[in-house]
């Protein structure tokens, strides 16, 4: 297979797997940056060892067993971080990511549509949570709030974005 | 008590809980429905941080793109200005995708000799020395195989490795090992056994919870599904320390005939009995010896089990005793020639000469207490041994056993003063009931025995060459 060809092909898997590793690494690793950091260093080692890849098995799979070890890396480097899954739950996490990624492309076009229709102030509330990346206290100082307002805020626009995101998905299946 | 709902969920994912909330949210997630949620929300988290960051570059440039709209070209564009803008939007948009894209493939098809370490990760670091029953997960590998960096994943069967720098490392499957570079590896679940040679000391083997560093030993490291690490120390001494603490007050060195254990959330080590029932399949062929049959056992590994201290009336015993002993002068054996013998330590005097590397071993049938020379019914084994590289040389009399100890018997051994060795019959043409019969095979490498217990203690050490 040529180089070209072989980057095609990479692209292609990596593209679609991407959102399922991302979710897999975010579900395990609490620090954005920390996450940020494993989904790049297992891009970085799914290209390297693609030689290595088996095209008779599901490659998201593959990719996941890779973030796998990288996420074991992260909490061998951050050992107070609460979210410390055990090998068997990073497992079965890696199992349920996987079940559901058929229907992942569709939820993040769906949450694209959503966030359009979203009010001003919940945008910079979740811009400040997810872009800018601050701890909900120093969003509430930023925004004029207290903690648990802002926290009862947050929760309810993802709520309010994931309900949006299922109502789109019926409506398409429909 | 603390109901689990999204909010606690969210700030899970967000690492801003207790962690009592922390414990009780892994608890919950035992179920698998639980985990279906879970990975549903945490999906969505990793979907919003993907799509507002990339919006945020989105702005970011067009803000760029709405200073240069005063510029004297764009004004002209006149009628068309809201279209232009539009396409400079999807322009700018379709941009920061591709230069991500170029980006991701300039990162991702370096290839590996350029994110290696300068000891090239590509190149053989290890290769296979010896497998048993063994399935691979991932891809199939026969004996003489060679392995570079990466996971190596061992369904069933028991696998020996012999690295570059002389570690030996045994995994009984399942296991899941992975190399890192020439002396450092990581063992994410199963059972291994090591044998570390000076040229390999500070060799390292990680799990997901501790760091076990050698300093010239033999050890065990058992991982379980949920991380728990156990590391039993069988010869010398190792450095064990919390993985991600570098901390030198974290270090524990663990001496022989130790052990410790943790597990993941558990910030300490913590000494348990010394118990190496789980490493006695893997142990034997870290030593060399790839397989016993018959009525012959190795032994456990320890300062316990060595010869002296361990008996046993039925069963022809193996004792690893030393490895890898430079010889610095001819050494004096009774045999060394393939064949079938009956009176080894009266066989004509025999050399290995000097400078080579050996290890050694002594095979025993030891009944519990002592014999009365008519004693009737006196415990007979037959058994046979292959080890991994052939055998240079046997010791089966009491003066050369006595004169062989010191360099090459066990550093913790007791081989007090009895009379030892394989018995001669009492007379040149008696038959052959009751006399010990060794068989050393044409390749060198199997050692069949046929001991009967008698008055001195039936022993023989093989010298075994330590390297091809």
């Amino acid at each position: 297979m040529s180089e070209n060809n072989r980057r095609q092909e990479f692209t292609q898997h990596w593209l679609a797997a991407e959102p399922s590793v991302s979710a897999y690494v975010f579900a395990a690793v609490s620090s954005f940056h920390d996450a940020e950091d494993v989904v790049q260093q297992v891009a970085q080692e799914v290209a390297r060892r693609f030689d290595q890849y088996d095209s008779d098995r599901p490659f998201l799979g593959w990719a996941l067993w890779i973030a796998k070890s990288r996420v074991i890396d992260a909490y061998r480097k951050r050992r107070r971080d609460h979210l410390v899954f055990s090998e068997d739950l990073l497992q079965r996490l890696g199992e349920a990511i996987a079940e559901q990624a058929i229907e992942r492309t569709d939820r993040r076009e769906a949450l694209e549509h959503c966030l359009d229709g979203l009010p001003e102030r919940s945008r910079r509330l979740l811009d400040l949570r997810y872009v800018d990346e601050l701890p909900a206290v120093d969003i509430a100082q930023s925004v004029d709030s207290t903690v648990g307002s802002v926290r009862v805020l947050l929760t309810r626009i993802r709520k309010s974005l994931g309900e949006c995101v299922q109502r789109r998905i019926a409506v398409e299946e429909a | 008590m603390t109901q689990i709902n999204d909010e606690l969920l969210d700030d899970f994912l967000d690492g801003e809980v207790s962690s009592e909330e922390a414990t009780l949210v892994l608890a919950w997630l035992e179920l698998p429905a639980n985990m279906e949620r879970y990975a549903l929300r945490a999906g969505l988290k990793a979907d919003l941080c993907r799509s507002l960051q990339r919006r945020k570059i989105q702005q970011n440039a067009l803000a760029v793109c709405d200073d240069d709209s005063a510029t004297p070209i764009r004004a002209a564009v006149g009628q068309r200005g809201r279209t232009s803008h539009r396409n400079v939007k999807l322009a700018y948009t379709f941009a920061a995708a591709a230069l991500a894209t170029v980006a991701c493939l300039i990162i991702a098809f370096q290839r590996p000799g350029d994110l290696s370490d300068p000891n090239g990760a590509s190149s053989a670091i290890a290769t296979v020395a010896y497998q048993s029953h063994a399935r691979w997960a991932d891809e199939q590998r026969r004996q003489g195989d060679e392995v570079g960096t990466g996971v190596l994943q061992l369904e069933v069967g028991i696998v020996r490795l012999d690295f570059a720098n002389g570690a030996a490392v045994t995994l009984q499957g399942p296991a899941e090992f992975e190399i890192l570079n020439n002396d450092h590896t990581r063992l994410h679940r199963g059972i291994l056994t090591a044998q570390v040679p000076e040229s390999a000391i500070r060799f390292e083997v990680e799990t997901p919870v501790v760091e076990v560093v050698d300093l010239g030993t033999a050890f065990g490291v058992s991982v379980g599904v949920d991380g728990e690490t156990d590391v039993c120390v069988f010869q010398g001494e190792v450095e064990v320390s919390l993985a991600g603490n570098d901390r030198a007050d974290s270090v524990q060195r663990v001496r022989e005939g130790n052990a410790v254990r943790t597990r993941s959330l558990v910030n300490t080590i913590q000494s348990v009995a010394y118990e190496t029932n789980r490493y006695e399949d893997a142990w034997p062929v870290t030593s060399g010896v790839m397989q016993a049959t018959g009525l012959m056992k190795f032994v456990s590994p320890g300062p316990e089990f060595v010869p002296g201290r361990y008996e046993d009336s039925e069963r022809i015993l193996v004792f690893s005793e030393r490895f890898e002993v430079l010889l610095e002068t001819d050494l004096s054996v009774d045999l060394i020639e393939p064949g079938q013998y009956r009176r080894i330590h009266r066989a004509g005097q025999e050399l290995i000469s000097a400078g080579q590397r050996v290890n050694s071993y002594l095979l025993q049938l030891d009944p519990v207490g002592r014999l009365a020379r008519d004693a009737p019914n006196k415990p007979r084994a037959i058994g046979q041994i292959t080890f991994n590289k052939p055998i240079i040389g046997l010791i089966g009399g009491t003066k050369k056993l006595r004169e062989t100890d010191d360099p090459l018997g066990h550093p913790q051994g007791d081989y007090g003063s009895l009379r030892r060795g394989i018995e001669p019959p009492k007379s040149a043409d008696s038959s052959d009931a009751g006399r010990d019969v060794v068989i050393l095979s044409g390749d060198r490498r199997t050692l069949s025995l046929d001991l009967s217990a008698g008055t001195a203690v039936d022993q023989i050490r093989v010298v075994v060459r330590a390297s091809e």
